[in-house]
This record gives structure tokens, C-alpha cells and sequence, in this order.
């Protein structure tokens, strides 16, 4: 069963799904999380400081997925950035949303809670 | 006074306009390329420095007009200057720096400039469009007045797999806290550039595990890898100035003489390094 979350950038919110896989339940499991962002493009990334376990990383995310990755353990939210590397995708932020942060950039921190 | 002359002579002997003449060569686009990247080379000196300089270097990094190899040496060049400042304005505040006579400091960058370029440097790091030599450079500079925003991108680099990323992450880890696990896992990468520079890093936060590491690289260090010997040959006065006699001893009859010029050079200046410490000992 999916998860909603909330991402908490400051300025706005933002709803999102996690996903009913194991990588997406382990993140929930850590849940509330403070990252400190940084850009690359149409992506936002920062390190959740937590280990979790991969199952099967995906080159491509569409824009308004979330995924994060074992190397350097970091959440990242893409918005128009194919990632650098292949990354566990975790759940994603509706449409109707995820344009937001186009327009909003710099964001330096997001808070991830339920 | 022309730039050529500046180039042949050590920096602490420029005259007065040096940062004038630099400046000049430095903002005419229109100049041969050889000649602006010998300005931009003279430009990285801390020496000259100063707030109207590094703004002249921070257009040439914004403009996509300007080749890459233009761009990536007015990057390195600021990287100096945004130490330095940066440095001041972290020591200044500690009572024994504070008594150094500033009068002494020829140029530097304000403050303010120095918040400035901060921003605009993560800016320019953040646009995907910008071409990835330049980035690279870009996070090597700015990572010497270190922000938030550099813990995430030297990680992601760190991770990416690529060995230039690579190479840059391990880089700035030496001016960032909290890669000591990473800089423990470079100095055994069998990648010899990247344990090199970890070597680097690694000292810089005082990490005892980098000097058998270092030892080992220049003493075997294969003649076909002659670009690494040479870098490493460079560190050991700053790495361990005290045992360079031992460490290179092998090497100053080398048949290369570029190899044993290097290591006659080395072995001057680590003398030159252990008379300051004594120095400061007094």
C-alpha cells in the first residue's frame, strides 16, 4: 500500500506517494528526515544520512519522481534531470505539483515527514 | 613592464601595477588566447588579487563565448582568492592572527565580493547546462570558502563512478570535514591519481594513514607514469618535509632529468620548510 508523504522546502509543501516496494517502505521507516539540498538542473539531492538497502536501481525517472541512492546515501528529487547514475525510484510527487520547483529554485533544505 | 616579464619572475618581486597589468590582459577578449591564459595563470597568484580582478575573472566564467580552457583558468584563478579571503575572515576574529600587521597584505578580496561570488559560483555549478570541465573546476575553487551546498555535490561526485569526478571530489575533500571514511577508501583506490590526491586531502586533516600510503606510491611508481611521479615528488616537501632526504634519495641521480631536477627542487624547499618551522619554534 502507498505512503503519502509531505515535503516541507520552507516557502511551500509538497505532497508525495511512496511507493509499496521495499527500498520506499525502508525510507518511510527513517521518516522524518531534514536534508540540506543541492541543485544539479531539474534535480534536488542531499544526503538522508541513513543506509538503505537497494533493489533495483533505474537509469531514467520521470520528472516528479523521487528515488534515492546508495552511494553517498542520497534522496533526490528529479524535475527534469536524467539521474547520473541508475537510482532506486521510490515514489513520486503528482503533476500537478512537481512544477513547482522549477520556479522556486534555489531551495537549500526539505523536511520529509507523514 | 609586460606580462611576459611578470611570468619570469617569482611574485614576491612584482612591481606595484602588477595586478594592473594582469587585469588588462586578463579583461581584453580580443588578446591571443596563449597570452590571456598566462595572464589568468599570473591572476591565481594571492598576491594580486583583488576585488576588481576577481570580478573581471567572474565574467570570463559566465560567458559561454569564452573557450573552455579560458573559463576553467579564470575558476582556478579565483580559487586562491577565495581561500585567502576566506581565511581572513575566519581568523581575523582569533586574537592572535588579529595582531598580524594587514598592512602586509598587498591585495585581497572584500567580504562582501567574497559572499557575492559564493552565490553566483553554486549558481553557475547548479545550471546543467554548463560544460562539465568548467563545473568541475568551479567545485575545486569554490570549495576552498566552503558552503552547504559542498557536502552533496563532492558526495555525488565522489559516487559517480567517473574517474574525473572522482578526482575532484577527493580534491576538495581536503577542504570539507566529515570524508574521513572516504579519503580512508581513496588512499587504498587502485586508481594511482586518485590515491595520490588523497594523500593530499587526507594530511590536511591530519589522517596518519595517508603517509605509508604516499610512501608506497613514490617509491613505486612505474617510470611509464612519469606525470604522477613528478606530482607526487612536488608533495613531499609539504607532506613530510623532514624525511624527504630518505624518501628521495633514490631518485636524484634519475636518468630523466626532469625527474632529478624535480627532486633537487623538492629537497631545497623542504630544507626551506623545516628552517621555518624551527622559526616559528623560537
Amino acid at each position: 500500500m502507498t505512503k503519502i508523504i509531505k515535503l516541507d522546502f520552507g516557502g511551500f509543501s509538497l505532497s508525495a506517494e511512496l511507493f509499496d516496494t521495499s527500498p520506499a517502505r525502508a525510507f518511510a521507516a527513517h521518516l522524518p528526515y531534514t536534508v540540506a539540498l543541492t541543485q544539479w538542473g531539474g534535480e534536488l539531492y542531499g544526503s538522508i544520512g541513513v543506509s538503505l538497502a537497494e533493489e533495483a536501481p533505474v537509469a531514467d525517472i520521470p520528472a516528479g519522481g523521487l528515488a534515492y541512492t546508495g552511494r553517498g546515501n542520497l534522496f533526490c528529487v528529479f524535475f527534469g534531470q536524467t539521474p547520473a547514475w541508475p537510482v532506486e525510484y521510490i515514489g513520486r510527487i503528482p503533476d500537478d505539483q512537481w512544477p513547482l520547483l522549477i520556479d522556486a529554485s534555489p531551495l537549500e533544505q526539505v523536511v520529509i515527514s507523514f | 613592464m609586460d606580462l611576459k616579464q611578470l611570468y619570469d619572475i617569482p611574485p614576491w618581486e612584482w612591481p606595484g601595477n602588477a595586478t594592473a597589468i594582469i587585469y588588462e590582459a586578463v579583461s581584453e577578449p580580443g588578446r591571443p588566447e596563449p597570452d590571456r591564459l598566462m595572464a589568468l595563470e599570473l591572476a591565481g597568484e594571492p598576491v594580486v588579487i583583488n576585488d576588481r580582478l576577481a570580478e573581471a575573472l567572474m565574467t570570463i566564467i559566465q560567458d559561454g563565448r569564452e573557450s573552455e580552457e579560458v573559463r576553467c583558468q579564470a575558476v582556478i584563478a579565483l580559487g586562491a582568492g577565495l581561500e585567502g579571503a576566506y581565511l581572513d575572515e575566519v581568523d581575523l576574529e582569533d586574537d592572535f592572527l588579529a595582531e598580524i600587521n594587514t598592512d602586509e597584505i598587498v591585495e585581497s578580496l572584500s567580504s562582501h565580493l567574497l559572499i557575492k561570488i559564493q552565490e553566483k559560483l553554486s549558481r553557475l555549478y547548479r545550471d546543467a547546462e554548463m560544460p562539465e570541465r568548467v563545473r568541475r573546476r568551479i567545485l575545486e575553487a569554490s570549495v576552498r570558502a566552503p558552503w552547504d551546498w559542498h557536502k552533496n555535490a563532492v558526495t555525488a561526485a565522489y559516487y559517480s563512478g567517473d574517474h574525473d569526478w572522482r578526482l575532484t571530489s577527493v580534491f576538495c575533500m581536503g577542504y570539507l570535514p566529515g570524508f574521513n571514511e572516504e579519503l580512508i577508501e581513496a588512499l587504498r583506490d587502485p586508481d594511482r591519481e586518485i590515491s595520490l590526491e588523497a594523500v593530499g586531502s587526507a594530511l590536511n586533516h591530519g589522517l596518519s594513514e595517508a603517509l605509508p600510503t604516499f610512501k608506497d606510491l613514490l617509491l613505486t611508481s612505474p617510470s611509464s607514469d612519469k606525470e604522477l611521479l613528478l606530482r607526487a615528488i612536488e608533495l613531499v616537501p609539504e607532506v613530510c618535509p623532514e624525511q624527504a632526504g630518505e624518501m628521495l634519495s633514490s631518485l636524484v641521480d634519475d636518468k630523466d632529468r626532469e625527474v632529478a631536477t624535480a627532486v633537487l627542487d623538492a629537497l631545497a624547499l623542504a630544507e626551506t620548510m623545516m628552517e621555518l618551522d624551527d622559526d616559528e619554534d623560537y
